[in-house]
């Protein structure tokens, strides 16, 4: 495995053409190591989710390149993208993190559908996370019976669930409150960081800094590093 | 695991709400197909229950019983061309009766052996010479069957001693001998006692020998049972007429399903953008719609024939509806499709799902 | 209480349609499909019947008298001039006319057609009543509309039935009987045909005995049931009381009961989905001060202007299935059936919106403030 999990250079997005073009982000560049969780910060607007859209797969960037575990996603196709998603990244949302009429257990097996991994090992790792992650008397209860810090407990389980070598976190404390926020970026940390996982965390709660290795700051688009 | 199916079965009663709509419809299909069929097949099963491989009208009836007349001589003629097998009368007519205390309207027809009904559900032909009947089995739902008298207005009691299938022709349909259907004709209409001996068709089966050919040989127009059913004022429209309407109900009952599943995929919009986001193909979840509207609509056709069942038990006899499994096989096949199309609707907004919009919190 | 001002919604319940075009559009073709349906299944009834026993039910009696045994069924009953002569000769009738009913084949125009022939007396009662044109003196005939388009006979045109030539000197609506092109002679011209179609027949057999009355209709009809083997009828229940009419009646009025309820299930249950999806929507127009009232003026406006674009679809496809069913059927669009049908699938389908106000009534706006979270 290459020591690089995330290798990002020259990441460029520009929406429209000429005089009403806007660069929303341009020119990031960004490398992770196998097992670094990073925060990224930035205020509203500031091109944080353009960015991280691009290094999910999510959104093809103008200019520049994203390379996950050594492998380049800027030229990927839409179903090429759609592929890589499903196995090599992790994705936990702010919200509609879950699929609402399917239970704890079945938001992490869904993930037999798309995954590369066989449904008897992904069936074993999600009872394995879902133990880890204190949800195993939890399993058979639909999202909607769950707390909210139970639900990005299991939205964490779900992004792990297929080994992905990327995790990407988009504010998963924004619907909860700041004790229970920071119980849970806790525990993403403690996953990523025993996995070996490389992570992006975006957010805009510095009290949720100190679980990261360090943070990257985006501003009109540009990275301080 | 399919996201369809685990859908349905968690959230079971906005289904059951969709397979209701789709279940009225299809309800409404089967009624009025049933009518179709009814209406149909009850009056023109006489062509159709016969031995007899064609019809022989006279040339200007334009292939109407009621406009032919064939004479004696007219019979023996066609009998004795080659090529024919066998040939025997038939003719029809039209008068009140009443019988087991009811009013009806009879449709009496008159056969020779060879050109009675060969589907005997019950009993046996009537004899010649004798006042006697065989019904057609709609005509049980009367509540008349074998024993029963029928009385023609004016004429004699008739007597059932029979019940065939598929031999309706309009009204209520009795069968009887010839030469009973004429002494019955005499008594209740004395002005056609001068048509006495004469009948309106003759239905004749042949040694292979075209239609062509003996049209040709005793200058008659000769029809298949398909022809002459054709040529019956209104029943082909009418058929056509409420096929049609048939077809409308199932066009509403796509519109109805998709309708559905725009709303649904619209309130879902987020749920979708982050299962694609997390990798879930468009196939699996066009798959997953595609699934919910044909369970939709099997649901729903379920309920709309078990109502149709229901509703056909509580329906006056004078309704003329025949419940046939082919056709609600064949609807069922059409409720299937049109469900099909209806999803067809939401496959766009679906695939058109952007996954980046999963971040950045709600759209 | 601080007196909030009411939000004005009337103009939001639009602008929701606007935007969301495609859906509100299905639904609206939905209801005008089923619209349709309806209009096209009592338009086609209306017309089968009329086609069927116009003759009986427009004609000009005020009762019609039939053999009792016949059930009202025109070919069955066969009744005598001496008949005429008693009927003629009860307290109240002013005036009683044979009527003679019979099928037969015409030659028009060199081309045979099967037509129904009445012998009536021109200007008695039992004789047809919109007519355009002259009344038919010997050897002359009044014929129905569907003479007119379907066997090409026109005032002025002749044909011929049984060898007697026959003069076309006026034309009758709403006169047709048993689906056929319907021909009204004088009684004694009926007699000439029958007598050359049947030589040697006994009689010309009378079928009904036309009659007007002076003063209580019913009063005479009873008088009239007292003789031997007579019942009389008014037109309309003599129409209704034809067998196969009443098949055609009830098959129908299923049908349209069935399509009615369809449109208000259909249209109830998707104003509920949508309110579902709004109620947040609602709740916040609540909660900033919309009256209730116009909130479910809200859900009402949308849907009565959606029944009234489904209605008018509904009308135009009707207009386009004209030329479609002319082979079949010749119908029109009648301005009393689509009010009437139109302002009932109204009233259905606003009753039915009542379960998606009922909805929006039972959240209340303190939800807002929680997010919509219980």
């Amino acid at each position: 495995m290459t020591s690089k999990a995330l290798e990002v250079e020259g990441l460029t997005k520009i929406y429209g053409e000429g005089h009403t073009a806007v660069t929303a982000v341009s020119e990031a560049s960004l490398d992770l190591a196998g097992n670094e969780f990073v925060g990224l910060l930035g205020p509203s607007g500031s091109g944080k989710t353009t960015l991280i859209s691009m290094i999910g797969a999510l959104l093809t960037p103008t200019d520049g390149s994203v390379r996950i575990g050594g492998e380049d996603i800027s030229g990927m196709s839409k179903k090429e993208q759609t592929r890589f998603r499903a196995n090599r990244i992790g994705f936990v949302f702010q919200s509609f993190n879950l699929v609402p009429f399917l239970t704890a257990r079945e938001n992490l097996t869904v993930m037999a559908n798309v995954s590369d991994l066989s449904k008897k090992e992904i069936g074993d790792r999600a009872d394995q996370l879902l133990e880890e992650l204190g949800l195993a008397d939890r399993r058979d209860n639909l999202p909607e019976q769950l707390s909210g810090g139970e639900r990005q407990r299991v939205a964490i389980g779900r992004a792990l669930v297929t080994d992905p070598d990327l995790i990407l976190v988009d504010e998963p404390t924004a619907s909860l409150d700041t004790e229970l926020g920071k119980a849970v970026v806790e525990m993403l940390a403690k996953e990523i960081k025993e996995r070996n996982k490389a992570g992006i965390m975006v957010t805009h709660d510095l009290r949720m800094v100190e679980y990261t290795d360090r943070t990257i700051e985006i501003v009109d688009g540009r990275l301080r590093i | 695991m399919n996201l369809g199916l685990s859908e349905i079965r968690r959230t079971p009663g906005r289904f059951a709400a969709i397979a209701g709509a789709v279940g009225f419809i299809v309800f409404l299909a089967l009624i009025l197909a049933a009518l179709s069929d009814g209406l149909y097949l009850g009056s023109t099963g006489a062509y159709r229950t016969t031995p007899a491989q064609y019809w022989v009208f006279s040339p200007t009836s334009g292939l109407e019983l009621s406009r032919s007349t064939i004479d004696g001589a007219r019979l023996e003629q066609v009998a004795a061309t080659d090529g024919v097998e066998t040939a025997g009368r038939l003719s029809v007519f039209n008068t009140t009766a009443t019988s087991e205390g009811q009013d009806l309207q009879l449709s009496l027809l008159g056969a020779d052996a060879n050109t009675m009904p060969v589907e005997i559900i019950e009993g046996r032909l009537p004899e010649p010479e004798a006042l006697e009947v065989v019904v057609d089995s709609q005509v049980t739902r009367k509540g008349i069957g074998i024993g029963s008298l029928i009385t023609p207005t004016n004429g004699p009691d008739l007597e059932v001693v029979g019940v065939a299938g598929d031999a309706g022709f309009g009204f209520t349909t009795a069968w009887a001998q010839h030469d009973t259907f004429l002494e019955v004709r005499v008594s209740v209409r004395p002005e056609l006692g001068a048509l006495e001996g004469t009948s309106q068709a003759l239905g004749i089966t042949t040694d292979g020998t075209t239609a062509d050919r003996i049209a040709e040989a005793t200058g008659l127009s000769v029809a298949t049972p398909q022809e002459a059913i054709d040529a019956l004022p209104g029943a082909s429209q009418q058929k056509i007429t409420l096929n049609g309407i048939v077809y409308t109900t199932f066009v509403v009952a796509a519109i109805v399903v998709g309708l559905f599943f725009a709303l649904v995929t619209l309130e879902k919009r987020n749920e979708y953008a982050v299962l694609k986001a997390i990798g879930m193909p468009n196939r699996k979840l066009v798959a997953a719609i595609f699934v919910q509207a044909l369970i939709a609509s099997a649901v729903g056709y379920v309920f709309g024939l078990a109502l149709s069942r229901v509703v056909g038990l509580l329906l006056p006899s004078t309704v003329p509806a025949l419940f046939l499994g082919e056709t609600a096989i064949a609807l069922l096949g059409v409720a299937l499709f049109m469900g099909s199309l209806g999803a067809i609707f939401s496959f766009r907004r679906v695939t058109r799902i952007d996954p980046a919009n999963a971040l950045g919190g709600p759209a | 209480m601080a007196v909030v001002a009411p939000i004005n919604v009337h103009m939001i319940w639009f602008r929701e349609i606007w935007r969301s075009k495609l859906k509100f559009g299905l639904l609206a073709v939905a209801v005008g499909l089923l619209f349709f349906l309806l209009l096209f299944v009592n338009t086609v009834s209306t017309t089968l019947l009329d086609r069927f026993v116009g003759a009986v039910a427009y004609n000009s009696s005020d009762l019609l008298v039939f053999q009792s045994e016949a059930q009202a069924t025109v070919q069955a009953s066969r009744l005598t001039t001496d008949d005429v002569a008693r009927v003629e000769e009860v307290d109240g009738v002013m005036a009683a006319a044979p009527i003679s009913v019979m099928s037969i084949e015409a030659t028009i125009a060199g081309d045979t057609a099967n037509v129904s022939l009445w012998g009536v007396e021109v200007d008695g009662p039992g004789s047809p009543t919109e007519v355009v044109g002259a009344l038919p003196g010997p050897g002359q005939a009044v014929v129905d509309t569907t003479a007119v388009s379907d066997a090409g006979l026109d005032i002025g045109s002749t044909f011929e039935i049984s060898g007697v030539d026959i003069e076309v000197v006026g034309v009758a609506d709403r006169a047709t009987y048993s689906v056929l092109p319907t021909i009204y002679v004088p009684f004694e011209t009926f007699e000439e045909v029958f007598a050359s179609e049947y030589p040697g027949a006994p009689i010309t057999p009378v079928n009904m005995v036309g009659v007007s009355v002076d003063g209580d209709a019913g009063r005479v009809a009873a008088a009239i049931a007292d003789l031997d083997h007579l019942e009389a009828l008014t037109p309309a229940q003599a129409a209704d009381a034809t067998p196969g009419a009443s098949s055609i009646t009830q098959s129908f009025t299923l049908i349209t009961g069935i399509t009615f309820a369809i449109v208000v299930v259909v249209v109830a249950f998707f104003f509920l989905i949508l309110t579902v999806q709004k109620l947040k929507v609602f709740a916040l127009l609540e909660a900033v001060g919309a009256r209730g009232r116009s909130l479910a003026g809200y859900v009402f406006s949308q849907i009565g202007f959606l029944v009234v674009i489904g209605v008018a679809v509904g009308v135009g496809m009707l207009a386009a299935a004209i030329p479609a069913t002319r082979e079949i059927f010749s119908i029109s669009i009648d301005p009393v059936l689509v009010g009437t049908l139109g302002a009932a699938v109204l009233a259905g389908s606003l009753a039915s919106g009542a379960f998606s106000v009922r909805r929006i009534f039972k959240q209340d706006a303190a939800q807002v403030a929680t997010g919509g979270k219980r």
